[in-house]
């Protein structure tokens, strides 16, 4: 488990607004935190999973994709805030995310 | 450098810009639109990409998909864009041999036709269809389909965490319900109705063998064709033809086909169709390449825009 600093919130929140602008080529200035992923940006589940697995990568985090899923079914992610909130969650608590209420 | 042109499936979501991008290079898409609208005797000359009579028309789809295919091919050989190898992503084959000039424009609108029927002949009494899932493993739906049903199976991998699968609808349903329950970080069910790349179809494949026997006179592809069901690498006019007939049938690996590839030190893909989904299932692929989608079509034909 990963604790979070003030640093990683700011690099995840930096990833996720880079990834979005990048990914739906918007100008990073038109997204905010309460931009809605679907409704706004038009994004999808690929989108999720690639964030994922960056997310992976630069933390080398060990968490399997189905917990993440199931805890995204309990916990639905709706506006980029909410999907960096989750983010940060995975890379606090890896698979231990599915014990968390 | 090498260079490999891949050709999606019919397409469910449009950049939105693609008949602007061809039609900026050359007439063959408008030009492509009449003559099959011509020659089919349907309407296809008033496509618009938000038009969704032309997404939710299975049939319609495929002849508009591979127009786009033909139509981008045509502009990269007059670009001297040449591939060292291509594929075709399930029924971008078509689109993929008329690439390698081994079938014509109209013999591919022929061959979408009479798959076509002979599918919805095969299946006209099932309620059949084809479903996604992403975010479990093989192994994770493998056990899903072993609990759930007969008439469903997995045939297409796209990635490591992202599969197809075709059967009978109600079974697909449970399929992804349950797939749901178990961690899927999403499931849909496709806007198809036939069950494409599954045994229902041995029946229609066996017809399709006769029919391209009979009709179909297949030239030797001019370009190296792998293959999205085994992976083999072929280019003549025999090996075509059973391509075509298990392509209805069999099922499909895309992932191995683009490691296949990447392994062939192929290194610039080039997705040969409206939309970007080939670009997209590629992100989760390992390997040093890029693929560029229609978009970047200037920068294709001049490298020096990169």
């Amino acid at each position: 488990m990963g604790q979070i600093t003030d640093q990683i919130r700011k690099e995840v929140k930096e990833i996720v607004y880079e990834y979005f602008a990048d990914e739906c080529e918007v100008d990073i200035s038109e997204i905010s935190d309460q931009t809605s992923i679907i409704k706004d940006l038009d994004g999808d589940s690929l989108m999720f999973l690639e964030l994922i697995e960056i997310f992976k990568e630069k933390y080398d985090l060990d968490i399997e994709l189905k917990t993440i899923g199931k805890y995204s079914v309990k916990n639905p992610v709706a506006t980029i805030s909410e999907l960096i909130q989750m983010q940060l969650l995975i890379i606090e608590h890896e698979n231990n995310i599915a014990n968390l209420d | 450098m090498s260079t490999g042109f891949i050709f999606p499936a019919f397409i469910s979501e449009y950049l939105g810009n693609e008949p602007e991008i061809l039609s900026a290079y050359s007439n063959d898409f408008k030009q492509f639109l009449n003559e099959a609208s011509i020659y089919l005797k349907i309407d296809l000359k008033s496509f618009t990409v938000n038009d969704h009579a032309f997404i939710n028309s299975e049939l319609k789809a495929q002849y508009i998909s591979y127009i786009f295919g033909c139509s981008l091919v045509d502009i990269l050989e007059n670009g001297k864009i040449q591939p060292d190898f291509i594929s075709g992503y399930s029924m971008g084959l078509y689109a993929c041999l008329y690439c390698g000039h081994s079938i014509t424009f109209t013999q591919g609108l022929d061959l979408i036709g009479k798959a076509y029927d002979l599918i919805k002949e095969n299946t006209t009494h099932l309620d059949t269809g084809m479903g996604s899932i992403v975010g479990l493993s093989k192994e994770d739906i493998s056990e899903l389909l072993k609990g759930n049903s007969n008439g469903v199976e997995i045939v297409n991998t796209n990635g490591e965490h992202s599969f197809l699968l075709s059967g009978l609808k109600p079974a697909i349903l449970k399929v992804l319900e349950a797939a749901k329950n178990e961690g899927a970080l999403n499931t849909s069910l496709l806007n198809v109705r036939s069950p494409y790349h599954i045994r229902f179809l041995d029946g229609a494949a066996q017809k399709f063998d006769d029919y391209i026997s009979d009709k179909i006179q297949i030239k030797d592809s001019s370009f190296k064709i792998v293959s999205a069901l085994d992976q083999r690498v072929f280019n003549s006019s025999t090996d075509i033809h059973a391509e075509l007939v298990n392509n209805l049938n069999s099922k499909i690996d895309w992932l191995k086909t683009m490691e296949k590839m990447i392994g062939l030190n192929i290194d610039q893909f080039i997705e040969c169709g409206a939309g970007n989904s080939l670009f997209r299932i590629g992100k989760f692929i390992k390997g040093d390449f890029k693929i560029y989608t229609m978009n970047k079509l200037d920068k294709i034909l001049d490298p020096a825009k990169s």
